[in-house]
């Protein structure tokens, strides 16, 4: 049965079909609502109140795109909602350890918790741009329709934001700084220091 | 940016293909001869490369838990009521209407009201189309008979989804329903209303070549109800409910007990499925039975009604507006 059915099933007043779909995306958009909030419980609530939108709103799908695209677009606007609402990004660190299913293929498994720890420091708009694109595999196109801006909006902010992970990476990269052994916890600390910076 | 090196902003953005021409080749120049830029350029491809690679992120199961708990409740939260109505006090508020010549008389005097008003703040052009639509609206009510229009969708009502899909029983006519029941034709039932079906078949869920659900009826044996070019076949009428399905006069004798007014005629009934979480009902053979309001014009209610029809039968009932007053609304 495919999403639209579901999704179909829910306005004929199934009363099990909308769990049904977001059971099966619950992992991809949890993940969305926690990298670009950075923060667990901030992507509950944002999580929670954009699942309660979607299953009231589920009438304004008019399918011109996928039942997933839509749902993303309802998590990462009630997401930069939250943000915007919120006045400073939290300094929890991200507990994904248990989490970070990097494909070892290209960078390492270090190399990804270090991104993922990166990713809390980027504005809310930033962190959006780079999960919708690099993390979701979105089109910049898809990205900019779900995010209501211009392509080339998604694309400097897709820039800005892999330009500062890049620059915490190259300065933690332990080949690089003899006088830091590249410590998780060392590294969450200095992130932290520096968010008042931003 | 610091010892004539490039930024990782400029990097990134030299990668987007955000950087002018120029800057560009300047860039790319200066890429080729520089270590320390060469290794910030790695960095920034490492970085992406890592984004790429990410995967999903388990929800942890105290938020999963809360999620399912929320939507659980949605789906009982009421957009209109969602305990068991008693019968006597539906039938209370059906007996105390204004006559429909002053429920009509009130709707003109609305409607000349609002025309001043709307006139007074100069809104001219506006005033003529608003009001020249809300004058349909009596004409609809006060049509002696409309006719009914049937469906045999099978498909499950809540409380929740009762206030839009009921209405869309009407709104569908011209979606190739078939009317029954008094003589004339659906076209009189008064503009047509935007029908919430629609969206299910924007959404591309309707198969091509969906057939009608349910028999065809006598009057139009190749009669499609909206549900079946929605959604495709849908389940066959509920046993229970075939009687009603067959006789008209055991439809119109289960209407008549329920409003308790003899002659009550439904505008549109569809043979159906009622769950309720509150009451833990879960897809019971139910009766939808659309009346318009006798109160006003621009709403219809609505009575879920158990196969047996009897003083313990209604399962639900709701007041919800009329796709036929989207034109009217304005006076309201």
């Amino acid at each position: 049965m495919s999403d639209a059915d579901l999704l179909a099933q829910h306005l004929g007043g199934d009363p099990d079909a909308f769990s049904a779909l977001v059971s099966r995306h619950r992992d991809r958009l949890w993940a969305v609502a926690l990298r670009t909030l950075g923060n667990p419980d901030d992507a509950a609530d944002a999580l929670q109140n954009a699942m309660l939108s979607a299953y009231r709103g589920a009438s304004g799908f008019r399918g011109s795109s996928a039942v997933t695209t839509w749902l993303h677009r309802i998590v990462v606007n009630a997401c930069l909602d939250f943000a915007r609402r919120r006045a400073v990004r939290p300094t929890q660190p991200l507990l994904e350890d248990q989490a970070a299913t990097a494909s070892d293929e290209i960078g390492s498994h270090e190399t990804a918790l270090a991104v993922t720890a990166a990713l809390r420091l980027l504005p809310a708009d930033q962190a959006a741009a780079v999960v919708l694109v690099d993390i979701e595999g979105f089109s910049v196109d898809e990205a900019a329709a779900i995010l209501e801006v211009p392509s080339g909006t998604v694309k400097s902010r897709c820039a800005r934001a892999r330009a500062r992970l890049a620059q915490e990476l190259y300065e933690l990269d332990p080949r690089r700084a003899s006088d830091r052994n590249g410590h998780q916890g060392s590294h969450v600390q200095t992130k932290a220091d520096n968010e008042e910076h931003l | 940016m610091s010892a004539g090196h490039l930024s990782f902003d400029e990097l990134a953005e030299l990668a987007e293909g955000l950087l002018a021409p120029r800057q560009a080749r300047d860039a790319e120049a200066h890429l080729d001869s520089c270590e320390e830029c060469g290794a910030r350029a790695s960095a920034l491809a490492a970085t992406t490369n890592a984004l790429r690679g990410l995967g999903p992120v388990a929800m942890p199961p105290e938020v999963g838990t809360r999620l399912d708990r929320v939507l659980a409740r949605a789906s009982e939260a009421p957009t209109g009521e969602t305990v068991v109505p008693d019968l006597s006090q539906v039938r209370q508020r059906r007996r105390m209407p204004p006559p429909w010549t002053l429920a009509a008389a009130a709707a003109v005097i609305v409607v000349a009201s609002v025309s001043t008003i709307l006139a007074t703040r100069g809104g001219g052009h506006h005033a003529t189309s608003e009001t020249a639509g809300s004058i349909e609206a009596p004409l609809v009510a006060t049509t002696p008979r409309q006719p009914m229009v049937t469906t045999e969708s099978g498909r499950v009502y809540t409380p929740s989804t009762l206030p839009s899909l009921a209405p869309s029983l009407l709104g569908g006519a011209s979606l190739g329903q078939s009317p029954t029941g008094a003589a004339g034709t659906v076209t009189g039932s008064g503009g047509a209303a935007p029908a919430p079906l629609q969206p299910h078949q924007d959404a591309g869920v309707a198969p091509p070549a969906a057939k009608a659900a349910g028999r065809p009826t006598a009057q139009n044996p190749t009669a499609q109800s909206p549900y079946a070019q929605a959604f495709g076949p849908a389940a066959a009428v509920p046993a229970p409910l075939r009687r009603y399905a067959d006789s008209q006069k055991a439809l119109l004798a289960c209407a008549a007990f329920i409003t308790d007014t003899p002659g009550a005629a439904p505008v549109a009934v569809d043979y159906a499925r009622w769950s309720n979480p509150t009451t833990h009902t879960r897809r019971a053979p139910a009766l939808i039975l659309v009346f318009q309001d006798v109160h006003a014009t621009d709403e219809l209610d609505v009575y879920v009604v158990a196969p047996s029809c009897d003083d313990r039968s209604l399962l639900n009932y709701q007041v919800v507006s009329s796709p036929a007053a989207a034109t009217a609304s304005p006076t309201r």
